[in-house]
């Protein structure tokens, strides 16, 4: 295990530096003079002289060499030194994150909770009773899930929920129920993934060996299969949350913009879309740190519940 | 039963038997499954509709209506109007033609980057594997749409940015894969006997690699040209992909979007059409996979 810990942390290591060349790399790709973008459209109204200029330039490193850029980009990002906001001048770029953190986090962990609680169950159900009705029913939900664009899904439960029925505010957060619709959305689609990974996982183990002796040896079939297949049936599912947390992330950069919340989603599409590329950086490179850090301990689990990974 | 011995009982049975070809085993079970054959038909249906959009229109797509704005469905209008007075259904028509193209063009770029990318890690292991391996980690890391919408605004949205970006952060998933499927071929028999006649690298990758790789890589470009087809109608819902006036299902959405407490309808053809293209994409991929690669067979 203390091999395989060292070896996965490793390739974590040399992928987060590779996120941080790819975001620097990224932003310096920014046509045009960074004082200029920072003042905004034809200098923002503000006139500064060629020396006042190389001044800026001096006192953010912008001459020097491109390696003491990027360690010193680097040792900012790392030690949560953000920098300031350019769309609102002086407001800290790590505050603004930290307000939005709490929405993000809590649409997604929500969603992720409530698809896990409910696509488990029915996947095993499918799995257990197979070709039965109710596992047509769980194969069209998730063959249907995946198909569908989460913003399409967000705009018809607007339609149902608020323009029909009208039991939920259609946009923001002012209240408990505006984060009902948010979660469905980010809820469905994982949905989909999980029943769909447990119902096939969970087929593959009722045909092993291990099932049948236990079924051979008298076992009723709640203890073969609650005890015995589960366990190992559940294990690709661990690596699926891992898998689809980037996509539960991205999902929440769309449910945010539908429904109009302010969390980190929102604040990424506003602030490129107001050119706050201080911002923008900041929220690419946390968003992939997290990405990276959230694959590395489902795989760690992984291998701690199951010993034939550590081997390879 | 009298047992076939003569040169004339056999042979018309004997020159059968080889014509049941892998391909034609491989239509067989393709026909088997009868929803890949009908989402085969959609794609096939959907492809006219887009080649042949000039002609099937009822109205032109960019006129505008007076006083029509928001207007529902009628016979003469069959999707109703768009929120500046548009007719939504031969703006959905058009739709096709995005939708298609950003599908078929972003993840032909995907699949080439991914394969050459695949087949180098795979093969030639030590560091251009470990290199391109975490590359390819690396960029599943970005969130996809994320990266896709700064990318976007960076480089300027329009229809060529949306194929070309979406196409070079795609290519990860066919890397993945690609990778996996030539190292264990490179273990076979007829490798190692092709590398004992001292055939050159190039050779075996063309010739004995590449054709081995095929199967896989086609079940999983069809699979993810519905995803693609999500994520541009994701772009431009976000005003970063298709720039209006041009027809896309992603941008009517959009302005379905604003006007959704108003003018519902607007959000329904377009979103609808979105769901049947991919889910007949998504069937087709895996009839495809039942078809060239029963060892990947699905438990269904």
């Amino acid at each position: 295990m203390a091999r395989y810990t060292v070896a996965r942390l490793a390739e974590g290591l040399v992928v987060l530096l590779l996120i941080s060349v790819a975001t620097f790399l990224i932003m310096r790709l920014l046509p045009g003079d960074p004082v200029m973008i920072l003042l905004g459209e034809g200098g923002g109204g503000i006139r500064m002289s060629e020396e006042q200029i190389e001044a800026i330039h001096r006192r953010w490193g912008l001459d020097d060499p491109w390696h003491v850029q990027y360690l010193l980009w680097v040792k900012n990002m790392f030690t949560g030194n953000f920098g300031v906001s350019i769309f609102r001048p002086g407001v800290p770029v790590r505050e603004m994150i930290f307000e939005a953190i709490p929405v993000t986090f809590n649409i997604s962990a929500a969603g992720l909770i409530i698809a896990l609680a409910l696509a488990i169950p029915m996947g095993i159900m499918a799995a257990t009773k197979r070709n039965s009705l109710f596992d047509y029913a769980a194969t069209i939900f998730s063959t249907l899930g995946v198909a569908l664009p989460n913003f399409w899904i967000a705009l018809m439960l607007i339609v149902l929920f608020s323009l029909v029925l009208k039991w939920l505010p259609p946009f923001g957060l002012h209240s408990w129920k505006g984060y009902i619709m948010p979660v469905m959305v980010i809820a469905t689609l994982q949905m989909a993934v999980i029943m769909r990974v447990t119902r096939g996982s969970l087929i593959e183990e009722l045909g092993e060996d291990y099932v049948r002796t236990a079924r051979a040896k008298g076992l009723a079939e709640r203890r073969v299969i609650g005890i015995h297949a589960i366990r190992n049936a559940l294990l690709p599912v661990v690596t699926v949350i891992g898998v689809q947390f980037a996509y539960i992330l991205s999902g929440t950069i769309i449910v945010e913009t539908v429904f109009a919340l302010p969390g980190i989603g929102r604040l990424f599409t506003d602030s490129v879309l107001h050119l706050d590329y201080q911002v923008v950086q900041s929220i690419v490179f946390l968003l992939a740190v997290i990405v990276v850090v959230v694959n590395l301990l489902t795989d760690l689990t992984y291998a701690l519940i199951d010993p034939r990974i550590r081997i390879e | 039963m009298e047992v076939a011995t003569s040169k004339e009982q056999i042979a018309p049975v004997a020159e059968e038997l080889p014509r049941l070809s892998e391909t034609s085993r491989a239509w067989r079970r393709f026909k088997a499954y009868r929803m890949a054959v009908i989402a085969a038909a959609f794609i096939i249906l959907l492809c006219l509709m887009a080649i042949f959009a000039d002609t099937l229109v009822p109205h032109d797509p960019l006129e505008i209506y007076s006083g029509k704005r928001g207007v529902g469905p009628s016979i003469e209008h069959l999707m109703g109007f768009d929120h500046v007075g548009r007719d939504l259904f031969s703006r959905v028509i058009y739709g096709s033609r995005v939708a298609l193209i950003v599908g078929l063009g972003a993840s032909s770029i995907a699949v080439i980057i991914g394969v050459m990318v695949g087949v180098t890690a795979g093969y030639f292991s030590g560091w251009p594997d470990k290199l391109l391996s975490r590359l390819t980690d690396t960029l599943m890391a970005f969130p996809i749409i994320a990266l896709l919408f700064l990318l976007a605004s960076l480089v300027g949205p329009s229809l060529v940015t949306t194929v070309v970006v979406i196409g070079v952060t795609g290519w990860a998933i066919y890397a993945r894969v690609v990778r996996a499927q030539v190292l264990s071929l490179k273990r076979r028999e007829f490798v190692v006997a092709a590398l004992a006649i001292g055939a050159s690298d190039l050779r075996i990758i063309l010739r004995h690699i590449l054709p081995n790789v095929l199967a896989p890589v086609i079940v999983l470009a069809t699979l993810g040209v519905g995803t693609i087809i999500i994520l541009e109608a994701a772009l431009s819902f976000l005003g970063l992909g298709i720039q209006p006036p041009t027809p896309s299902w992603g941008g009517t959405l959009s302005d379905g979007r604003a006007f959704i407490l108003l003018f519902p309808h607007i959000a329904m053809a377009p979103g609808i059409m979105i769901v049947l293209t991919v889910l007949a994409f998504n069937l087709l991929g895996d009839g495809l996979r039942d078809a060239l690669d029963p060892r990947q067979k699905d438990i269904v």
